[in-house]
């Protein structure tokens, strides 16, 4: 009687573990790591700074003004830091000028604690009353030097440069974001009903919004990364990945991309 | 692909193609009964909360609740605190300069014997001079306002040591910090997620802990605390005291008894090396 051998390849996986075979399980448990933002769920612009700055999907982005290199976010994967006094921008791009519901993510690093006022957004120059120039969407942390809870804020503008935004809660005992020095994945969905609801870590970051005014205006929208046209990073900051959609993402969502970026490598999150 | 038989000692081959994993017995270290058990299991490792597994008398793990698993909920706070990921998705309680947070006093915490405390924190600066611990209103000379267990941050230098403190008689300090001297077992930088805690036993010999392992040797015999009826648990500073630096704590589990050796580095494999890695004794 010949002696039973089988192999992993021979065994149908059933578990959570994406791949047919066991092996090919084994090997995608093996290859855990963090990793960029996907298209998973159809974004209209990604950018993921593996030692560059063109676009998966969008348009390219080109340096305004400053200083900035590519380094390891986490070993091994590389993002963009952006030293203080920096500003990226792309070609004016009609798909990125969102004025209805709409959804950001990013995976980015904090080498300062907030403010960091202007993370990426779409907008024209900075403290203009023009409606031309008014922000269609942006993401930051407004939060003031060494204030504790780190809120996100999101951002828009409407009539003539009339700010409409919306805060996390500096109230103690509400969510922050993280320390320096950690990874993070921070975003957050606009309804077409002008609801907010941030996320942070494939989780909701507070509670939403109240329904908004919606932005207007425009026609000199620009997208830029660490400040508004005419401003620039005021802190320092590492950026791994950006994805931008032109409609509003569930939580699942949030929770699936978080789970497929980080999650693979430091812990999957539940609902 | 072949399709190799399953051939039992007296049973006929047994085709194996097309086998399930949750057929397939695991036998490996991994914990779970089959294949699809224990790959579930390798997919869901990440950091977690001190558990219940040795039977702590009080366990917070600050999942966006100050409430407790077991023990006071923490139910006083002044200054500035929230809720934060300590590692990426898992909440802990932020504390800023100038906070501090606190539950009732609670008798059965006031431990003036044997104890050992276990908590997961990430600093934000340094030195921190209060973690955590139980006692009265600070800078009193009063025994009831006794600390009968604290665990503090002091020196920013290097090597940074962690230093475990009580009081005696009316108010008299004692403390034991691990060696700043060169080459001294030290904490990390600012950052890092760590375990850190330490074993005190009924001769009053600390034993301090940091990611599982001993953080240098033990104390001589120290004086044990006494009285302490006042005592609270508080994070953050002593009763009438604040932070002085930030940091952020995931969990805090404290026992009634010195923990052996061998029961830090098994709580360290089940919370952290549960994401970060297991190590061995």
């Amino acid at each position: 009687m010949s002696e039973f051998t089988a192999s992993s390849d021979d065994v149908t996986n059933e578990s959570d573990v994406s791949g047919a075979s066991v092996t090919i399980a084994l090997d995608n448990l093996y290859t855990r790591r963090v990793t960029y933002l996907d298209q998973v769920d159809a974004p209209i612009a990604l950018w993921n700074f593996n030692d560059t700055l063109n676009a998966v999907l969008g348009p390219n982005l080109t340096l305004d003004t400053g200083n900035f290199g590519f380094t390891d976010l986490y070993p091994g994967v590389r993002g963009i830091w952006l030293s203080p006094s920096t500003r990226f921008s792309a070609p004016p791009t009609p798909n990125l000028i969102l004025l209805g519901a709409m959804s950001v993510e990013i995976i980015l690093m904090q080498q300062s604690q907030p403010p960091h006022p202007w993370m990426c957004g779409v907008g024209g120059t900075a403290g203009s009353e023009l409606a031309a120039d008014n922000v269609s969407w942006a993401i930051g942390s407004p939060s003031l030097s060494g204030v504790m809870p780190f809120t996100q804020r999101s951002l828009w503008e409407q009539g003539a440069g009339s700010d409409v935004q919306f805060v996390t809660s500096a109230v103690s005992g509400s969510p922050s974001l993280s320390f320096i020095h950690q990874v993070s994945v921070i975003g957050y969905s606009r309804s077409a009903g002008g609801v907010v609801q941030p996320y942070m870590d494939g989780r909701t970051f507070g509670p939403p919004s109240a329904p908004l005014t919606m932005p207007t205006g425009g026609g000199s929208w620009v997208f830029t990364l660490g400040g508004q046209l005419g401003e620039t990073t005021v802190g320092q900051i590492l950026y791994m990945s950006i994805a931008v959609y032109d409609r509003e993402r569930s939580a699942s969502e949030f929770r699936g991309s978080y789970n497929r970026a980080v999650g693979q490598a430091t812990g999957l999150v539940v609902a | 692909m072949s399709n190799p038989a399953r051939r039992s000692p007296s049973g006929p081959p047994i085709p194996i193609d097309g086998l399930l994993s949750d057929e397939v017995d695991n036998v490996s270290s991994v914990p779970g009964s089959s294949l699809t058990i224990a790959l579930d299991a390798l997919l869901n490792r990440q950091v977690r909360y001190l558990d219940v597994n040795d039977d702590p008398l009080a366990l917070w793990n600050f999942a966006d609740t100050l409430n407790a698993v077991r023990g006071p909920n923490i139910t006083t706070t002044t200054g500035e605190w929230g809720f934060t990921s300590i590692y990426p998705g898992v909440r802990a309680l932020m504390v800023n300069v100038g906070a501090r947070l606190s539950a009732p006093v609670t008798s059965s915490i006031i431990l003036t014997g044997a104890m050992s405390a276990e908590m997961i924190v990430q600093f934000n600066s340094f030195p921190i001079a209060w973690i955590c611990g139980v006692g009265g209103t600070v800078g009193s000379a009063s025994a009831a306002d006794n600390v009968t267990w604290s665990t503090v941050f002091n020196p920013a230098g290097v090597p940074r040591n962690l230093t475990t403190a009580w009081e005696t008689g009316s108010g008299s300090a004692v403390s034991f910090a691990t060696s700043s001297a060169p080459g001294a077992a030290a904490l990390p930088p600012v950052h890092n997620i760590m375990s850190i805690g330490f074993s005190r036993a009924s001769n009053g010999v600390v034993q301090p802990y940091f990611n599982g392992r001993v953080l240098g040797g033990p104390s001589g015999v120290l004086t044990l605390p006494t009285n302490g009826s006042n005592g609270a648990f508080s994070i953050g500073g002593q009763i009438g005291a604040v932070a002085t630096q930030s940091f952020a704590l995931m969990s805090v589990a404290l026992y009634n008894r010195a923990r052996p050796a061998s029961e830090w580095l098994a709580s360290y494999n089940r919370s952290m090396g549960h994401g970060l890695g297991f190590i061995v004794g």
